[in-house]
């Protein structure tokens, strides 16, 4: 309702199994097994990225 | 005998299931499957199922299951290998038994999962917005 867009991480392997399993939809929330893939989902939706910086 | 999970890559796993798995042996796969996926951060995976004869509405449904987990894990999932006696039984049994992208062969399934990848990462961060646009700050 504010506008927020909210991912969903840290979905552990047997947290997926019992979802499929319950049939939980969660298809209009992106989820991420891990936060490190979810901050960079995040840093993706405001156009930013994570890149090596040259020379290091 | 355990399904094998194949590193091709950082980013991609390829799992060719063999002609002999069961019942137990396909949940023994999807727990293993979604285990590693975690552990190892996989974005991709292919299953190649050119090896099984037949494929049974069990067996479809724990595909599904499977493609679904590892969508909530952040990987994308290609079927590949569809056998024309399979595609025939599937197709009679109801037509969203599998529910998952199929490609020809290997190398076409793995053509199709780079741009899938990109299209997921892309969508995941369209989705969410009320009207649908995306911001940007």
């Amino acid at each position: 309702m504010l506008g927020t867009r909210v991912i969903l991480t840290g979905i552990s392997p047997t947290t997926a199994q019992t979802m499929v399993k319950l049939g939980i939809d969660l298809s209009g929330v992106p989820t991420r097994g891990t936060l490190k893939a979810g901050v960079a989902l995040a840093l993706a939706m405001t156009g930013r990225q994570v890149t090596d910086r040259a020379g290091s | 005998m355990r399904v094998p999970l194949l590193r091709l890559n950082a980013q991609v796993l390829i799992v060719p299931l063999h002609a002999d798995v069961n019942d137990d042996g396909v949940l023994q796969f999807q727990g293993d499957l979604t285990e590693r996926v975690s552990a190892a951060q996989v974005k991709g995976v292919v299953i190649d199922i050119s090896a099984l004869d037949v494929v049974d509405s069990y067996m479809a449904r724990v595909f599904n299951d499977t493609a679904r987990m590892l969508r909530l894990l952040g990987a994308c999932v290609v079927v590949c290998g569809v056998q024309p006696a399979v595609a025939l039984t599937l197709v009679e049994m109801g037509r969203n038994l599998v529910d998952v992208p199929t490609a020809f062969n290997l190398e076409r399934a793995l053509a199709r999962l780079g741009p899938l990848m990109a299209a997921a990462d892309a969508s995941d961060a369209a989705t969410g917005a009320p009207d649908g646009r995306q911001q940007r700050g």
